[in-house]
């Protein structure tokens, strides 16, 4: 599998927007223009523009990511691709594990909350397992989608965001997952085309009582609503 | 008989009935005491941490310091909620600032966790405390060298919270060999259905079921067998879409364990929910025998 590249004028752009860094860039040596070199594609030259903004303090992207809960192993990667080869997903994947990483590295950012990437993950642990470097790059993903939704990036190439946005109403409506709603509401906001194409699999499962058309009520409902507006006072985030 | 507290599992009042109808069918016989926790709600599941990742971890601590109150281990039979649980509790160790809000939170309800709850997956106690041994025992029918393909599923070994290994599971294994049915190697059994993803990526997530399907029958299991929820339901219930979908012919039960425990401690199939399978378990049930038919050979 070819992993998309990041094009140099992507790097370019990110860091020459910065005025901060394009009036240092004219003091290194050739203008700065080894940090683009054309066989440098993006990896190495995104890396090499890590270390610089990490030198001069101009990226913020990565102490963003290493911030948010489970994102704080991203430091201790070695790109060593691990998690890329052992990720099911990878195929599906705008940036395969290793490369979002880089990514974020590079600061990015843009570039990586609008990807499908983390939506693509399958929280199968697998990369987590195997990191050699105990980067947890599945709460990495987590991090990255919550980050993502909390900055309002439209995410292209993929419906996991519609799906994981009514399995949340449903709790905070219902204090559990009700899963008809949460289809309903599902194809209701993406594809009600899709949903006829589903009916016969739900018919199975409502005659097997294996989806009910009315949640459950739970008094735990009311108390998660207390506990949470409270939450959002404290944390100062409604 | 020993108690814990339970925690059943959205999944368990749709898609996953037959889990939990089965999971209360065997729990006396097998001599846990299983006291459901008061009002409990949402794990906290992966799809609310997309959402907010601060506030997934609080829904996670009302249900943890419900639990805290019971003073007893908590047990669920779903994997998902056993991870999203287990790591909610990593979280507020790791993060004290989120901890103290997410305290000053549930005061509101007058609840409060001191992070002393010990989360366990069900296969976990059925392994540990009950034991496989003490199942054999119990169990009065035979499976008689009924071929299982034993699908633990991603999260009940990953990412590691201490029980069996992550990359070859044994556990699962040894509690089928435990009712008389032949574990077959099964080199994905370990391996994702692509979960949840089954809804928005329906294509993509077909094609891992169909993997798993494949390697089950190349290997020659006559049914599949698995703790998860969101594991049975795909492999089950989107049976038919990967046939659709790949011009093939699977025609492959998946039972969750706890049904096959239930059907050797001869519980009728209906009280085990097994009438709620999509794929028919016949040939299953058909290999029953009674431990004495298989001793004298008839």
């Amino acid at each position: 599998m070819t992993e998309p590249r990041i094009s140099d004028s992507s790097c370019k752009s990110v860091f020459l927007t910065r005025p901060e860094v394009a009036g240092r860039l004219e003091n290194l040596p050739y203008g700065g223009q080894s940090l683009f070199s054309r066989d440098a594609h993006s990896n190495r030259s995104c890396y090499g523009l890590a270390v610089y903004a990490n030198i001069h303090g101009v990226m913020s992207f990565v102490e963003e990511v290493a911030a948010t809960p489970g994102g704080a192993g991203i430091r201790a990667c070695i790109q060593c691709g691990v998690c890329s080869g052992s990720c099911p997903m990878a195929d599906h994947m705008e940036y395969p594990p290793r490369k979002m990483i880089a990514m974020i590295r590079a600061g990015l950012r843009d570039e990586v909350l609008s990807s499908n990437a983390p939506w693509h993950c399958l929280s199968c642990y697998m990369c987590t397992v195997r990191c050699p470097r105990g980067v947890k790059p599945t709460e990495l993903a987590h991090a990255l989608e919550s980050l993502a939704t909390e900055h309002g990036y439209r995410v292209k190439d993929t419906r996991t965001p519609a799906m994981y946005r009514s399995f949340v109403q449903s709790i905070r409506g219902n204090g559990r997952v009700h899963e008809f709603g949460m289809m309903f509401r599902y194809f209701l906001s993406t594809s009600p085309m899709a949903a006829i194409k589903m009916t016969p699999l739900a018919i199975k499962l409502f005659l097997r009582q294996r989806m009910p058309l009315v949640p459950r009520h739970t008094k735990g409902k009311e108390d998660l609503a207390r506990i949470i507006a409270r939450f959002r006072e404290v944390r100062g985030n409604p | 008989m020993k108690a814990y507290a339970y925690f059943p599992g959205c999944s368990s009042e749709a898609s996953a009935r037959g889990l939990s109808i089965s999971v209360d069918a065997i729990a006396h016989a097998l001599g846990m005491e299983l006291n459901e926790l008061a009002d409990w709600t949402c794990c906290g599941s992966t799809p609310y941490g997309s959402q907010r990742e601060d506030e997934a971890v609080l829904v996670a601590a009302r249900n943890l310091a419900i639990a805290e109150k019971t003073g007893l281990d908590l047990v669920t039979p779903c994997s998902n909620c056993f991870v999203t649980l287990s790591t909610a509790q990593s979280r507020l160790k790791e993060h004290p600032k989120l901890a103290r809000q997410v305290s000053e939170a549930l005061s509101v309800v007058g609840l409060s966790y001191q992070g002393k709850v010990r989360v366990r997956h069900l296969v976990e106690v059925l392994y540990n405390d009950i034991s496989p041994q003490a199942i054999a025992e119990k169990a009065q029918q035979s499976f008689n060298g009924l071929k299982v393909a034993p699908y633990y599923g991603c999260q009940l070994a990953r990412p590691d919270f201490g029980f069996d290994h992550p990359e070859s599971p044994q556990s699962l294994d040894v509690l089928v060999k435990a009712l008389g049915a032949e574990p077959v190697p099964f080199p994905l059994k370990n391996r994702c259905c692509g979960g949840s993803m089954i809804i928005p990526e329906e294509d993509m997530a077909l094609g891992l079921i169909r993997k798993i399907l494949d390697n089950a029958l190349a290997n020659g299991a006559q049914c599949i067998v698995t703790p998860c929820p969101l594991c049975q339901t795909n492999l089950d219930a989107y049976q038919s879409r990967v046939n659709g979908k790949f011009k093939a012919s699977y025609n492959m039960p998946v039972l969750f364990v706890t049904q096959l425990i239930g059907l050797a401690l001869d519980v009728p199939p209906a009280g085990l929910g097994i009438n709620m399978n999509i794929v028919s378990p016949a040939r299953v049930l058909a290999h029953i025998k009674t431990k004495q038919e298989v001793k004298s050979g008839t």
